[in-house]
């Protein structure tokens, strides 16, 4: 019933251990869905790789050039972060809105992405931001986009050997604007019924619309970009019409279904409706609004 | 297999030896005895197993334990000193930050968390920073003003102190006698206890919904080694029992009635034995139809849930028709010929769901059986002295081979009142001989304990023009479950509630209790109220609207009084309603309110009832002048005991609170009490107390009588001293005639027994009721302002006030923790919270999917009180407790009925169906 316990010193270690045991090695970071699979049954690893003690590489910030978050920073650091605050603003909101402060404190960017959850709060505005994922194994790191990285619920395109070791993003460009809007039956303590992060860049004026970027999740086996969507967007000046067409285009982009939380129609719904509501949002803060 | 860890655990390098996949909160409880930090859903939804690792705040449920292994654990146990409090705690206790306690470390480690990283926090901050941790009784504000008090004495300010001294300590605000156990940890809940040598015990139930059980194979459960016992229906007596109706057994025997029905227990070395014991039960199934609700229970040709229904024991008064377990009516007057007379009939039909109670420590307890046979049952259960009659049906023993004790309880609201986990432990000690303890589940709890039940509410009520109600018909069907329990009785407060606060001529008012494939119902506060007022008072609004009177002035107009009479043909008296409306109208500005698109306001009335039950209580002296209670009453986190009850007997021996100490809740060592149930504890325990009290007092003034030579009538107690009126100084202290009375006349012991008058009611009217009329009964009127999200359907509630009739508030703070904890629980029920079932099979077994409201969902909702005294309650006091929980319902219907234009007759008021109404109805114009 239960597992080997390993807890490598090192990420060179860690990767020698993933080498070597292959798929029947499950890696913890934070533990706040592992630890909820294993109890509830849905995974039984042979040997469970601690990913604790190696914070030191693989925890914190950077912006040397472009964002590097390392794929052991917890929501807390990122909900908390100044640097994100201006390069990822709805990263930052999506990562204080994950469950309670206990498992922000512990629950790790790496986690939520390589659990490929439909409902993950952080991907959407990672997909916004064009992230890519650095995957290493003993041979060598590769990079990926995170968009090729999801290969449907819980099904990703990381090899049984290879391990996220960080994510990565371009600075945003001046006049831009972003947020993630989170819609759920409770305001903490919540799996999104539908989140929504969007990212638009206007013109110095602040009344065009340079580049748009929409990404849904929980409404698809996948979070999502809504790329009809943005393309409607874009040399918009967010005319009520343009936004009502785009919130069309965003939901014809999902394959929401019917579960315990929402029913199908509902998340098409307020996806139409998020896309104006988003948008709002983005025209504020570009130009520097809250 | 175990491997050893070294972690620093509250200072001290700890060497521990765990398995592989232990949780961190598992080792601290069992391997470390460190039970400050408590267990509740083992699944990282309600916090209340927070600590600290290396500073931060965590959930130790799911935290491995093998990671922290160099790392620094903080507990609940390790934030003082012995003796000594940390800042925080301090401040729960002043603040009535802890109601039951089963939250408070986990809140208190997440406050500690909070004020190292950000000192002087916003009460939004600190909003956030404990949504994660579920509180199910306060309602969050006097933990938020808590902590925020806290952040004030760390930075160097000093704390108010409230308690100055005052003539009487009835009207003030106390702390609770139990609050340092519950802020400290130190308090010990159900499944905290370990008992030497003790099994753990887990039960088998049914995976599906309605079938004949073929075969029952436990023999490989049986054979797997740990295992000490594995009893199934073979193994037990072969009894029925409940509570109006004797149809519940121990295990399903050869069918199934609902989906998690017990079908055989295992007692083993381990939990994780017994868990993989249960695994390896088999069983084969005959399915049978489904009756998931009531419609189906009542269609014609519906199988019967009870096919032998007509062959069990029921209480006398009890009306049955094959799945309809109890028609209860109430009818006076004649409703035909006034319907026929009133210028508008209206009739409409409402729906409700099932919910949870919530609390956040699972039912849990340890049983033994003594040499002799003597079967004690330790559990967190709010009603001992009738869990024991149960037990002792149940066991086939006499009453004095039967002990029941309680726990500290976290939190009950009902659910914890019948059989929980004691029947299975109390037989799994009597088959292995040795003590067994047994913890539910979240699973568990969410399909197999006592929820308040769905129902069906049709209201007719025919009107005149001016708006006076003449006649009322209801029809409340509920959802009883598989077996008749609590429901029987419920179905005649159904009945009472029909016809809302109001003054009506004639009315026919029917509950109904339906058996269907669910599990049975409880008695979730309020029981039967919220769901009957949620049809009443959304019709008020309805009616309202279609006449063009403000739905305040129609209620005013319909209210009773003083010498009106109730449904039964009970005469009101102390009706503090009026006031009630009042109040809570000019708190929120009702009449001036926002009218704006998305707002709205709405309101809600109603009346509920102080129940009675036997109660009794021994007042001692001490030899120091110390006072000790002694009853068989328990507290489950309202305070009426330990802050209530201690008052009005300190009140009347004239000592502090501190002088006192209060034995409670066990059916061998205290007397007799009906249970914390009902909003009767205060009422009736303070009156025994106040009773025995009297009676301790009567002897010690005999005594010092006697021993100046005086008349007991000429000696008055002031400040612990029993000395000749206006003759200060002299006499005798309390001390002194405890010492005293050793060996001259014997030891003082007070004595009190209360049973309240019955009220009185017209016997014709009622028809089938067990429950015919309210004692004592309270009245209340709430009001709510929302915002509707028109793009998501979001209902948000801005403002809510709630005033009661309290009769008189004993511990003012307390009767406002109870309100405040009322109506957050209210909002979840009205917003949030369903148990869903989909042929028969709870979807949502666990806190992740039944929403209970967090700190970030309710606003501080403003508790208020009207005084209108009481009949023969202590000073003046009727009972508190429930009826807070009743109105949510129909007060955020209307709120959201005023804000949209569009009435919703179904519970919960989720995002999706008020987005779904709105979409389907022509919005108002504005």
């Amino acid at each position: 019933m239960s597992f080997a316990y390993h807890a490598p010193s090192s990420v060179d270690d860690a990767l020698e251990m993933l080498g070597s045991l292959g798929a029947g090695a499950q890696i913890l970071a934070g533990g706040t869905d592992v630890i909820v699979q294993y109890h509830c049954r849905q995974i039984a690893p042979e040997h469970l790789i601690y990913l604790g003690a190696l914070d030191g590489e693989l925890r914190g910030v950077s912006a040397n050039g472009a964002i590097r978050v390392g794929a052991l920073t917890t929501h807390r650091d990122l909900a908390t972060d100044p640097i994100l605050r201006r390069e990822s603003r709805g990263l930052v909101e999506a990562a204080a809105q994950v469950g309670g402060w206990q498992i922000q404190n512990v629950g790790t960017i790496g986690g939520n992405i390589c659990n490929a959850s439909p409902a993950a709060d952080l991907p959407p505005s990672l997909l916004v931001a064009d992230a890519t994922l650095m995957l290493r194994d003993r041979t060598g790191e590769r990079t990926l986009p995170l968009a090729e990285f999801f290969l449907g619920r819980r099904a990703t395109a990381r090899r049984p050997e290879e391990m996220l070791t960080a994510v990565q993003f371009q600075r945003i460009a001046d006049n831009t604007g972003q947020v993630y809007l989170k819609v759920g039956r409770r305001r903490a303590m919540e799996i999104a019924i539908v989140g929504m992060a969007m990212r638009l860049v206007f013109d110095e004026r602040m009344r065009t619309v340079l580049d748009a970027r929409i990404a849904v999740c929980a409404a698809a086996p996948s979070p999502f970009r809504a790329a009809e969507a943005e393309r409607r967007l874009v040399g918009t000046q967010l005319e009520g019409s343009v936004l009502a067409e785009a919130g069309r285009l965003a939901v014809a982009a999902a394959s929401p279904i019917d579960d315990i939380r929402a029913s199908a129609a509902y998340r098409r719904r307020i996806i139409e409706s998020l896309v104006a509501r988003a948008a709002e949002a983005c025209r504020r803060r570009a130009a520097g609004g809250n | 297999m175990t491997h050893p860890i070294v972690l620093t655990v509250n200072g001290d390098p700890t060497s521990v030896e765990i398995a592989p996949d232990e949780s961190l909160l598992h080792v601290l409880r069992e391997r470390l005895q460190l039970t400050g930090t408590k267990e509740g859903c083992d699944e990282g939804e309600c916090g209340a197993c927070t600590v600290l690792v290396d500073g931060r705040a965590v959930v130790s449920c799911l935290v491995l334990a093998a990671t922290v292994a160099g790392r620094r654990v903080t507990t609940i146990e390790g934030l003082a000193g012995p003796g000594a409090l940390h800042p925080v705690q301090e401040a729960f206790i002043r603040g009535n930050g802890t109601q039951c306690g089963i939250c408070t470390p986990g809140m208190v480690m997440s406050a500690v968390a909070l004020l190292a990283a950000n000192p002087s926090p916003t009460e939004a901050e600190v909003r956030e920073a404990i949504a994660g941790n579920l509180c199910r009784c306060t309602g969050y504000t006097t933990i938020v003003e808590s902590i925020m008090a806290a952040a004030g004495t760390m930075e160097g300010g000093t704390m108010t102190i409230t308690a100055q001294k005052r003539a009487s300590l009835i009207g003030t605000s106390v702390t609770r006698l139990d609050a340092t156990e519950k802020v400290t940890g130190k308090g010990l809940y159900g499944g905290d206890q370990q008992v030497q040598g003790m099994l753990y015990g887990r039960v088998f139930r049914s995976t599906i919904p309605h079938a004949l059980i073929r075969r029952l194979d436990v023999s490989r459960a049986r054979a797997l080694p740990g295992v000490k016992a594995v009893i199934t229906a073979n193994n037990v007596p072969a009894v029925r029992y409940g509570g109006a109706v004797e149809d519940e057994v121990v295990f399903a025997r050869d069918r199934v009635r609902y989906f998690g029905e017990a079908i055989a227990a295992v007692a083993a070395t381990s939990e994780r034995i017994a868990e993989e014991a249960v695994g390896l039960i088999d069983v084969d199934y005959d399915p049978l139809p489904i009756l998931n609700d009531i419609e189906e229970a009542l269609a014609d040709g519906a199988p019967l849930v009870h096919p032998e229904w007509q062959t069990y024991r029921t209480h006398p008064a009890l009306r049955r028709d094959g799945n309809i377990v109890a028609h209860a009516q109430i009818t006076r007057g004649d409703v035909e010929t006034a319907f026929g007379h009133a210028d508008r009939v209206f009739e409409h039909t409402f729906d409700t769901h099932s919910v949870h109670q919530g609390y956040i420590e699972p039912r849990s307890g340890v049983a033994w059986v003594d040499a002799s046979g003597r079967v004690t049952v330790s559990s967190s259960t709010q009603n001992p002295f009738n869990l024991r009659t149960a037990l002792a049906k149940v066991l086939q023993l006499p009453l004095n081979k039967v002990r029941v004790r309680s726990t500290f309880v976290g939190g009950g609201f009902g659910g914890k009142l019948d059989l929980g986990c004691e029947h299975f432990i109390a037989l799994l000690a009597l088959e292995t001989g040795r003590p067994v303890r047994l913890v539910w589940t979240r699973e568990e709890e969410m399909i197999a304990a006592a929820p308040r039940m769905a129902a069906r509410i049709t209201v007719k009520t025919g009107v005149m023009n001016d708006g006076t109600i003449i006649a009322r018909q209801t029809r409340v069907h509920l959802n009883a479950g598989a077996y008749g329990g609590d429901s029987c009785a419920i179905a005649s407060v159904a009945a009472l509630m029909g016809a809302g606060p109001y003054r009506i001529d004639h009315v026919d008012l029917h509950g109904y209790a339906v058996y269907t494939n669910r599990c049975n119902a409880g008695a979730y506060r309020g029981p039967g109220g919220p769901q009957t007022l949620f049809g009443v008072e959304s019709q008020m609004d309805i009616i309202a609207a279609e006449l063009g009177i403000d739905p305040l002035d129609l209620r005013l107009r319909n209210i009773v009084g003083d010498g009106d009479l109730g449904p039964s043909g009970q005469v009101l008296g102390h009706v503090g309603l009026e006031a009630a409306i009042r109040s809570t109208v000019e708190r929120i500005g009702y009449r001036e309110r926002d009218r704006r698109p998305g707002r709205g306001m709405g309101l809600a009335c109603g009346w509920w009832t102080t129940t009675t039950g036997s109660a009794s209580a021994y007042v001692k002296l001490n030899e120091d002048g110390t006072i000790g209670l002694i009853t068989g009453a328990t507290e489950i986190g309202t305070g009426a005991l330990q802050a209530g009850v201690a008052q009005i007997l300190a009140e009347e021996m004239g000592v502090p609170m501190s002088d006192l100490v209060l034995v409670t809740s066990d059916t061998d060592g205290t007397p007799y009490d009906f249970g914390a149930q009902g909003s009767r504890t205060l009422y009736n325990v303070g009156s025994a107390a106040r009773l025995a009290a009297q009676d301790c007092k009567r002897q010690i003034f005999d005594f010092v009588a006697n021993e100046f030579g005086c008349a007991a009538a000429a000696l008055e107690l002031v400040d612990g001293r029993i000395q000749p009126v206006g003759d200060p100084g002299t006499g005798m202290t309390l001390a002194e005639v405890g010492l005293a009375t050793l060996w001259k006349g014997g030891y003082i012991t007070g004595r009190g027994s209360f049973l309240a008058t019955p009220a009185e009611f017209d016997g014709s009217t009622v028809h089938g009721m067990l429950y015919p009329v309210f004692n004592e009964p309270t009245f209340y009127c709430h009001a709510a302002e929302v915002e509707v999200d028109d793009l998501t359907g979001e209902v948000r509630p801005l403002r809510y006030v709630a005033t009661h009739d309290v009769g008189r508030a004993i511990n003012p703070e307390g009767v406002n923790g109870q309100t405040r904890g009322g109506v957050t629980q209210g909002i979840g029920y009205a917003l949030s919270e369903e148990i869903v079932y989909e042929g028969g099979v709870v979807r949502n077994p666990n806190l992740t999917d039944y929403k209970m409201p967090t700190a970030m969902d309710v606003p501080n909702v403003e508790a208020l009180f009207v005084e209108a005294g009481s009949n023969e309650g202590p000073y003046g006091a009727k009972g508190v407790g429930e009826p807070s929980v009743v109105p949510a319902g129909a007060v955020l219907a209307n709120a959201v009925a005023e804000a949209t234009g569009v009435r919703i007759q179904r519970l919960p008021l989720t995002a999706e169906r008020v987005l779904g109404a709105l979409g389907s109805a022509t919005k108002p114009a504005s």
